[in-house]
This record gives C-alpha cells, sequence and structure tokens, in this order.
C-alpha cells in the first residue's frame, strides 16, 4: 500500500526541463541532475529503456549531496531533487544501496537513533565517549530506548512498504 | 516567557553535544523556556530515498510527540531535521492519503497529528523571536568590532523554496543581522551559499572532504576571522574535520569556525566551558582575543 | 406573437459532431409562433446566407433566432442578412450552441443536444419581446492622442499626422526617442540608432499637425470613442520654451549631482539637463528634487548665465484639456529588475551590467565617450561574457521568451569586438534564436568572429574573485564539461517588461494587461493585435508584447492606418445596447448613479420628480445599473428583465 502513497514527484515540473544546463554548472559534485530528469522522462518511451536501467544502476546518483541548488537556479522549476531521491530508491528496489543507509536504519530499529555513541575528540586532544562528554557537559544521558520492540516492528513493517 | 519544545536531532545527542550544551546555557539567559521531550527519535532525513515510507512515519511520529499545546513550537538543531519537519508539514497538509497512512502506524502507540507545531530554526529564533534589539543590547563593546565575519546558514536552512522558510533563498539577510547586532563585520562572499558536503559523508566520504575543502579554502581567501554555523552537520564537516580536509589537499587549518550560540554566548559573558568550545577543533584560538568581551 | 424563423448551423462537425441536428430541428418545429426551421453545412458562407436571406423574405417571418457560434465571430454577418432581407438587424437572436454547447459537451452527445434545444427554446421565448432598434451616428473628432515618444509613438504620430489630422503626441521625458535612443546600434545592419532616429524625431518637431507635449503626463480620461477629453498635465521645467535657444551653457555650472538615468545609471548629470545631445526639444529640464535652489534655497547659476533669461523658477505646472477621437497607446518597455537573479551578482559586483548598460558605454555619447570600459574599475576588459536569457524564460522571474536578447547578444559580441579587436568573448546560451530577416545571416557573421566562443548551456552562476575578477560557471554540452571562464566583465541580456507608466495609463484608460510583464491586452492575439477591449484606443510597440524595432514600427503604422481610417470616416454608428429609464417607475433613489462605473447617469428634475436620465455617449450597455435597480425603472432595450425571465422559465421547465 505504502509504495503509491509515498510519491513525490510532480510529474508536471519534471517534465519542464528544457535541457538548459544550468542545473550542471551549479553542482557542487560535478553531478548532471539533467541527465536524471530526460533518462526518468524517457523511461516511458521503449528506446530509453535500457539507458534508464544504466542511470539506476550507476553510482553517480549517491554522489548527490542535496544541497538543492540546481532546484533553487532552474528556469522551469523542476524539482530535482525529488528526481534523484525516486530514482535512487528505484535502485534500492533493485537491491543497490549503499550499506550505510542500511545500517542507520538498523540503528534506529534498535534504538530510535541512526548512530551510536562514539569518540569525540577535545581541542586538547582528549579522547571521550559520548555518554562522558554529556556528563561532563552536564547534559542529560541519551534517552533509554523504551518499547523498542513494538517500534522496531512498525518500522520492519514499514521497510518492507517501501 | 517563549517556551520552545527542543528538538536536538541524533547527531547532537551522539556527536556534536556543543550544539546542544550552548544552546541550552544561552537560552537560559534568554528566559527562554526549553521543554524537553520524553520520546525522540531519528527524523529519518539521512535514508528517506532507500524507505520513503518509514522516514516519513519517523518524521510523523516526531510531530505528533513533540507537539505540546503550551509551547510556541518544536526548536530544530539540525538543518537536515529542520527540513524534514517543515517538508512532512507540507507533504501530510497536500497529501491525504499520505496522512492516513502516518496515521495509522501513530495510532498504535496513542499518537494523532491534529495540531501543527510551528517549526523552529535557531536563526529565526535569535532574529525573530528573540530580537535584534535584544541582541544589540548584549553586546556591551570590547571587541574589536573590524573582525570580519562569515556567516554559513547551510543547505536545508532555506532551500528548497517550494517549502516557505525564515528568509530568501538566494540572499537571505537575517544572520547578518545578528552578526551585526553583535557588533562585528559581515560581508557577502561567493562560497556563502555553498554546501559543506556532510550528506555525502555516509556513502562517499571522499567527494564530501572535497566539498569541505572549496568551501574552507574558498572562504578563508576573502580574509575571514571567523565563519559561524548552526547546523551540528555543518560544523562536523568545517570544524571538526576542518584539519583532515585540510590535509587531504596540502593545505592546513586556517578558518577558525564556531557555532553562531558559542559566539553569542561569549558575547553574554559565558565561559568558554560552558559553551563547549574546548570541543571546537578549528583553530578558534587565533579569533578569540578579537571576539571577547573584555 | 411575432412569425420566427429558426436557421441550424452544422458548422461541419464542430456542432453537428456533437450535437443532433435532425433532433433539434424536430423539437424547435413544434414551438407556436416558430414559422420554419432550416438547418445548413455552414451558414456563415455565401451559400448560407443567401439561403438565409432567401429564407426570410418567402417565410414572411419578423424576427430570426439563429443557432451557431459566438456572437463575435459572425454577429455583424447575420446582421446585415437581415437587413438584406427587409428585417431591423436587431430582430435576431444569436444562439451559442458551439462555444457553449458542442465544444465543450464533446463526449456527452444526448445532453449537449437537450441543451441545445434548451438554449434555442430559450432564446425564442426572449425574441418575442425584441423590438426594432436603430444604431446612431456620432461623430468623431479628427484628431488623436499619441502616448509615448519612443519610436513607436513617433512612427504613429508621422503617419497619422501625414494623412492630415492634429496629433497631440505626450511624453513623459523631457526629450522623446525612448530606448531606441540609447541603443548604439541596431540588429541586424548595425545602422547607427539616433542617425535613423534622430531624423524622424525632427520631423516630429517639425510637423505642422503634431502638438508635440514633452515632460508630460495623462491625468485623466472621459468620453468614447470618437470623442475622448484628456487631461494632461505639463511638469514645470522651469526653462520658458519660448525664450531658451538650446546653447546649454546653463548646465556647464551646474554644481549639484544625480543619477543619469538615460546612461542607465552609469554616470551622473546635472540638476539642469538634457538627456543627450540630440535631444528633442532641445530644452533642458530642472529636476527641483536635486536643484540646489529648490532643496536649499541657494545657486540660481543657471538663472545668471542664460544669455535670453529663460529660466524662470517660478514656472507652474499647467493642465491641458485636449478633445481627441482616438488614442494609441505606445509607451514602450523597460530592462526587468536585474538583482532579483542573485545568481548572476547584478548589484553585489561593479562589472556585472545590463545589455542596455552596454549599449550606453559603447555609445559615442555615453558615460564613457564610446570607451568600452568596466564600471567603477575604468580597465578595458580583454575576457568578456554574455549571459542570454537572464530572468527570461524562467519560472522564477519571467516565463516568456524576451524576443530581442539573442540577437542582441550576437550585437554585443560584435561591438566588443570592433571595439576591442583582442577581446576574448563568451555568450553563454542554451538556444540561439534568430527567425527575424538577416537574422541567422548575422549570427553567422558573429560567429565566425576569432576570438568569440559560444557556449549552448545557460550560465549558472556568477562568482567574484578577490582579484576583482568575476568568473561565470557553466557546462559546455558540445564539450562535455563543467566550465570556469574568468571575466573582466559580464553583461546580462536582462528580459523586458512594460514600462512602469504602462501601469497608471492602464488604469486610466481601463485596458487590460497580461500579468507577466505588465503588458496591455490586445483585443484578438492573432486577428486584432492592434485593437483593445476599448473601441478607439489602439497599442503598438513594445508595450503590447517584447518585440524589435522593424516589428514595432509595423505596429505603429498599422496603429496609425486604424486611427486614420476611423477620422476619416467622420463619425462612428453606436450599439444601441444603452440603458433607459422608464421614469414612470424611477423613484430618483441614485442606486443607479452609484453602480454605474462610467458616469454615466445623472439624476435630472421630469414632471416635478427627481428621475435618473442616462447618458447615450457615455453608457457602455453593461447592464451594472438595471441589476442595482430596486424598481425595475431602469433596462437596456431587448435585454428586458420580463425577457429574461421568459428565458429562465423555458429553461427550468
Amino acid at each position: 500500500m505504502a509504495a503509491e502513497t509515498i510519491s513525490w514527484i510532480s510529474v508536471e515540473t519534471v517534465r519542464a526541463c528544457y535541457t538548459c544546463f544550468k542545473c550542471i554548472g551549479v553542482c557542487p559534485a560535478g553531478l548532471k541532475p539533467n541527465l536524471f530528469v530526460k533518462a526518468y522522462i524517457g523511461s516511458m518511451f521503449r528506446e530509453f529503456r535500457e539507458v534508464y536501467e544504466e542511470v539506476i544502476k550507476d553510482s553517480s546518483i549517491w554522489m548527490c549531496a542535496r544541497c538543492l541548488k540546481c532546484v533553487e537556479v532552474c528556469p522551469q522549476k523542476v524539482s530535482l531533487n525529488d528526481v534523484i531521491e525516486y530514482l535512487q530508491h528505484e535502485a534500492t528496489k533493485r537491491g543497490l544501496v549503499p550499506q550505510v543507509y542500511l545500517t542507520m536504519v538498523e540503528n534506529t530499529m534498535n534504538s530510535y537513533l541512526a548512530f551510536a555513541s562514539q569518540t569525540i575528540v577535545s581541542r586538547d586532544g582528549d579522547i571521550y565517549m559520548t555518554e562522558d562528554v554529556r556528563s561532563l557537559l552536564g547534559l542529560d544521558p541519551l534517552p533509554e530506548p523504551q518499547n523498542i520492540e513494538k517500534f522496531r516492528e512498525r518500522l520492519r513493517l514499514l521497510k518492507e512498504a517501501g | 516567557m517563549v517556551r520552545l519544545t527542543l528538538f536536538t536531532g541524533c547527531f547532537t545527542l551522539v556527536k556534536q553535544v556543543a550544539v546542544e550544551a550552548s544552546i541550552l546555557s544561552v537560552l537560559k539567559y534568554f528566559n527562554i523556556e526549553l521543554v524537553v521531550p520524553r520520546s525522540v527519535n531519528c527524523c529519518g532525513f539521512a535514508f528517506r530515498s532507500v524507505y520513503p515510507s518509514l522516514s516519513l512515519y519517523l518524521t510523523g511520529r516526531l510531530l505528533a510527540s513533540l507537539y505540546d499545546a503550551e509551547s510556541s513550537g518544536i526548536l530544530a538543531l539540525c538543518n537536515g531535521c529542520y527540513l524534514m519537519l517543515r517538508e512532512a508539514i507540507h507533504r501530510l497538509r497536500e497529501n491525504p492519503r499520505q496522512l492516513e497512512f502516518v496515521r495509522s502506524y501513530l495510532r498504535e502507540e496513542g499518537l494523532d497529528l491534529r495540531s501543527i507545531p510551528r517549526i523552529v530554526h535557531p536563526i529565526e529564533l535569535f532574529h525573530d523571536m528573540i530580537g535584534i534589539e535584544v541582541l544589540r543590547g548584549i553586546s556591551r563593546g570590547g571587541q574589536d568590532r573590524n573582525t570580519v565575519i562569515a556567516t554559513h546558514y547551510g543547505c536545508h536552512a532555506l532551500r528548497p523554496s517550494t517549502i516557505p522558510s525564515f528568509d530568501n533563498p538566494l540572499n537571505p539577510s537575517k544572520m547578518e543581522r545578528i552578526i551585526e547586532a553583535l557588533g562585528f563585520r559581515t560581508r557577502d562572499y561567493p562560497e556563502r551559499l555553498d554546501c559543506c558536503g556532510a550528506v555525502l559523508l555516509a556513502s562517499n566520504p571522499s567527494l564530501a572532504m572535497k566539498m569541505a575543502y572549496s568551501k574552507i579554502s574558498g572562504t578563508a581567501r576573502w580574509g575571514f576571522q571567523l565563519l559561524v554555523t548552526t547546523c551540528p552537520y555543518c560544523f562536523e564537516m568545517l570544524d571538526s574535520r576542518q584539519e583532515a580536509v585540510m590535509q587531504m589537499f596540502g593545505d592546513e587549518p586556517k578558518l577558525p569556525v564556531m557555532l553562531l550560540t558559542q559566539l553569542i554566548g561569549l558575547q553574554i559573558g559565558l565561559s568558554e566551558g560552558s559553551v563547549a568550545l574546548n570541543l571546537n577543533l578549528s583553530p578558534v584560538d587565533r579569533v578569540l582575543p578579537y571576539i571577547l568581551r573584555r | 406573437m411575432g412569425r420566427v424563423a429558426v436557421f441550424l448551423c452544422h458548422c461541419g462537425t464542430n456542432i453537428a459532431g456533437v450535437i443532433d441536428i435532425q433532433r433539434v430541428a424536430e423539437e424547435i418545429r413544434k414551438i407556436s409562433g416558430v414559422a420554419i426551421v432550416q438547418d445548413s453545412r455552414f451558414l456563415c458562407s455565401t451559400d448560407g446566407i443567401e439561403s438565409m436571406v432567401d429564407s426570410i423574405r418567402s417565410s414572411g417571418v419578423d424576427r430570426v433566432v439563429v443557432a451557431a457560434c459566438s456572437f463575435r465571430t459572425h454577429e455583424p454577418l447575420f446582421q446585415n442578412a437581415l437587413r438584406r432581407a427587409g428585417l431591423n438587424p436587431y430582430l435576431l437572436e444569436l444562439v451559442n450552441v458551439r462555444e457553449l454547447c458542442s465544444w465543450v459537451h464533446e463526449k456527452e452527445r444526448e445532453k449537449a443536444t437537450e441543451k441545445a434545444v434548451k438554449m434555442i427554446r430559450a432564446a425564442i421565448a426572449k425574441i418575442q419581446g425584441n423590438q426594432p432598434l436603430e444604431r446612431r451616428k456620432l461623430p468623431v473628432i479628427p484628431a488623436a492622442l499619441v502616448i509615448g515618444g519612443g519610436i513607436a509613438g513617433i512612427r504613429a504620430a508621422l503617419d497619422i499626422a501625414d494623412a492630415g489630422f492634429t496629433v497631440y503626441l505626450v511624453e513623459k521625458e523631457p526629450s522623446i526617442g525612448g530606448n531606441m535612443a540609447r541603443l548604439d546600434k541596431t540588429f541586424p545592419t548595425l545602422d547607427c540608432s539616433i542617425c535613423i532616429l534622430g531624423p524622424l524625431m525632427n520631423a516630429v518637431a517639425q510637423h505642422p499637425n503634431i502638438k508635440l507635449l514633452t515632460y508630460s503626463e495623462v491625468l485623466s480620461i472621459e468620453g468614447r470613442v470618437g470623442e475622448f477629453s484628456i487631461k494632461i498635465l505639463r511638469k514645470p521645467r522651469y526653462v520658458r520654451e519660448d525664450l531658451c535657444k538650446g546653447c546649454l551653457i546653463c548646465i556647464a555650472k551646474c554644481p549639484a549631482k544625480a543619477d543619469d538615468e538615460f546612461n542607465m545609471g552609469l554616470s551622473h548629470r546635472k540638476a539642469i539637463y538634457i538627456q543627450y545631445p540630440q535631444a528633442v526639444p532641445r530644452i533642458p529640464a530642472i529636476d527641483p528634487s536635486t536643484c540646489f535652489y529648490f532643496q536649499k534655497g541657494i545657486c540660481r547659476a543657471c538663472e545668471k548665465l542664460c544669455p535670453t533669461g529663460a529660466i524662470d523658477f517660478s514656472q507652474r505646472g499647467e493642465v491641458v484639456e485636449v478633445k481627441v477621437g482616438a488614442i494609441v497607446v505606445a509607451t514602450g518597455f523597460e530592462e526587468y529588475t536585474a538583482s532579483q537573479i542573485y545568481e548572476y551578482g547584478y548589484g553585489r559586483y561593479p562589472n556585472v551590467i545590463t545589455g542596455l548598460q552596454l549599449e550606453r558605454l559603447v555609445s559615442s555619447y555615453g558615460p564613457t565617450g564610446g570607451r568600452l570600459t568596466v564600471p567603477r574599475i575604468d580597465r578595458e576588459p580583454r575576457r568578456i561574457a554574455i549571459v542570454n536569457c537572464a530572468g527570461s524564460r524562467d519560472e522564477r522571474h519571467l516565463p516568456y521568451c524576451c524576443r530581442v536578447g539573442c540577437m542582441a547578444s550576437l550585437k554585443h559580441a560584435w561591438y566588443i569586438k570592433h571595439l576591442i579587436p583582442d577581446a576574448e568573448v563568451f555568450i553563454f546560451a542554451d538556444e540561439i534564436r534568430a527567425s527575424g530577416k538577416g537574422f541567422e545571416e548575422f549570427y553567422r557573421r558573429v560567429r565566425l568572429l576569432p576570438g568569440v566562443y559560444i557556449v549552448k548551456g545557460r550560465a549558472s552562476e556568477v562568482r567574484g574573485n578577490p582579484d576583482g575578477t568575476v568568473s561565470v560557471m557553466a557546462y559546455d554540452p558540445a564539450l562535455g564539461h563543467g566550465i570556469s571562464i574568468n571575466t573582466d566583465l559580464v553583461v546580462l541580456e536582462v528580459g523586458i517588461v512594460a514600462s512602469r507608466s504602462t501601469e497608471s495609463v492602464r488604469n486610466i484608460l481601463k485596458l487590460g494587461v497580461v500579468a507577466q510583464g505588465g503588458f496591455l491586452l490586445e483585443l484578438h492575439p492573432k486577428l486584432n493585435p492592434i485593437e483593445t477591449a476599448v473601441d478607439g484606443i489602439y497599442i503598438c510597440g513594445a508595450v503590447a508584447g517584447p518585440k524589435d524595432i522593424p516589428e514595432t514600427v509595423a505596429q505603429a503604422s498599422a496603429a496609425a492606418s486604424k486611427v486614420v481610417s476611423l477620422l476619416s470616416r467622420g463619425y462612428i454608428e453606436t450599439q444601441p445596447y444603452t440603458a433607459r429609464v422608464n421614469s414612470e417607475l424611477c423613484s430618483g433613489c441614485r442606486i443607479c448613479v452609484t453602480a454605474c462605473e462610467y458616469g454615466a447617469i445623472r439624476i435630472v428634475e421630469k414632471g416635478g420628480r427627481s428621475v435618473a436620465s442616462v447618458d447615450e455617449a457615455l453608457c457602455k450597455g453593461c447592464g451594472a445599473c438595471v441589476g442595482s435597480c430596486p424598481s425595475r425603472a431602469i433596462e437596456i432595450p431587448n435585454l428586458g428583465l420580463d425577457q429574461i425571465e421568459a428565458m429562465i422559465a423555458e429553461i427550468v421547465r
């Protein structure tokens, strides 16, 4: 049920792309956002399906830093960020997703937070763990994950939903 | 008396604790009551494209569990969380099916989405809620007024402009006004709106570092003495990793970086310890003589 | 009860493809009062009309219902047919079963047919109440007003004046000439702009039929086509036009400084000034907001120096009233606010300028006397970037194409290579639109210049460098590479919008505008680009939409031709749809007076009572008064309330 309820792309704006290349010139990661757009638009035509699949399998879609500059300068207000996220999701469905994101979801399922306690270094070179620094600064300790089993189950269902 | 619900986000809780420590110290001075919520979770920003429904649920859960009828809003310390919360409000408003989907999972916990909280950004808090005049009042001189400070809003505070935010996405000015009210100079610079690269730390660390290098070295060549930001991820790239970033490109750390709350805290007269300045890994010692009140 | 003929048009398949004409005919024949029902494939064809005229004559009907297209297409045609058949043309009802029925209900034929029957029944019920009406002939004043003294206004004024009519040419600046006077050369021929404009400006000044009112603005207008009364404010120059000889000694010693708007803010002018050396009329004006005398009560140097004593600080503005038969609006364009396009750095870097600013820099009578230097840095640029579509074709700024930017960018590349032969010029454009006569050839000519490189991608960003240069970031699709071009000067070909004075003019004249850009709305984009919804008011030039000089001049002559046609005919025929008061029923409550937007209703004494009275010349037949009257005392002939009630009764049956 979930996959259709979660749809980002406003198709009207995506088709408005007139390939002016302005997005490419502003991308700090050196990506070609309008290539992703044209691949998406072309995906409905049989001649372009192969290229579309190649684009999804290519690692470059995971190189987007989400800086959103392309979206801001696009003269046709194409929601380029939505297109890239859609392609990333398509890649995920084909089993191609950087492991680190799966790890973050695992962490969240186990503790409500995407990150586990880690080392923190001070300017003087002292090494601490999260809990130590928090207590030294007088901050509350990390929250205890209560009712985590039900939460974990909910997230498991949601993962399947997509 | 303004009351806000504090939402730190996972990264601040676990790594960039200075963000939390400094804002708690500073807001005590301004008499802003911060409510610490009972139950928090990750907002889902990092993996929103991998598991979109899961992500939307996580953000929806925050909107529901952080809502407090007596609070003026949710103060989101991290730019990523700030965007997720506002965007979720926008999406759930526009799309009844998605709203119902999220609510069905929330109901299992006895939560619901009935009222829409205001999501507040730290810059908005200082400029709009506390106010420029109050900030001007705390700055009682002693600093070197020629100190030029670079502002870094971060990408997700104001972009995309389809989701309303607190300032003009391509030409913001609120952080500049805060800096000037504190008694310092600031100026526009070509790299002002450039990205720190943090989002890529997960999947492509070398590209992330390259972006951080462009940002730091580009900014430094304009003669700024300090860069300020509010976002824990931007702080991670520009401050915590500055040494690694610069060395990767045969350069050396050259730009002191602070959180806006640290700068404000020092102006109020708070100790370096209470704004966790010892956790800043960029060369902040260089700039301290210029910005401390005598 | 009148005898009605009903004509049904198939309009090919436009109507007949959806509506079952035969069924409609059957239903209509059953109605009492309907003498004949006839259908035709194309009623508007010569065939169709002839057949209609014959049928009317032979059937002896006294009124006609036509079920066809919109009255806006063929009403005059059918009215004429009635006239030829010996009937009063106002005993006609047009039922629009195309735009209002078949075209909007294409998928629902059953329902569309039923609806058509209802519409025609209603029309038949209504037409029983129609009276024969006559059009009136009203005189037309043989004079015209042209608002705007740029090339469009100049051309229109000259054409109308040459035809023998008086023309009042009103221009808000101290000199005529408009934007064309700012250009150095015109594309694609590279004619010197002022050299071809100047003679026309002089012709205007010397033409016996043209009354030139510069430094003036239209305040108000009343009346109707054929007889407009216009109040014009002649702003005080503080210089007596009858005494000034144009020697310009007054300007030399003026100590005050102001931004020179003619030079697009690139230089300063004095408080007493003429806009440029070839100004017409060659009479300075004093700008009181910067003049030392008006601001601080000192100086008066110009007065002391003037050999003819023409300076007169006591001069007052004067309101002049003129009466004309027709008005031409030619208020032109201006550049969009380039600073809004934040990523291009206009306003943040001194070496980012607009296209018109470049024109001023290379112009021999511009701020640098024709030397191309970077503003404020005053160094000759070696590498120049030209950024096309700055703010145009952009949903965030102006969605439309500015039409002249591509050609202007090529012309600008040519200027730069001509003035600085070693310069390197980069044009950033995702498309080059060169569709006019000689345009593509000019494009090739510019491409052949060595040192000119065209990047087929839009400029993404302009970023400053510590050494004062600016870099333009883009992607060159031919090379497949992102590029960062370091330059000394960036020229933005900014989009264009209607000039800011258009807003007040259009409010005064009650003309429609397009939301984006503020351009004035024409009557029909294809078939009538010159007339407006207001009879007697015509538009031409860039105020009607972005265009270049040849198109502007063509439109100006077109407007003039329409004006001359109106003025030389000498009269207009009014539509008889003007409100009439039944003074028996009128209580003099004045509600209609307030309801009337056109001030056409007055209260008069009649038979010892105060009743409303309508001035037919001002009444536009809008019906607001009819709707507002509580006593049903005011009505428009053939649009009576009882007729409308009869229509409603038929529809709800």
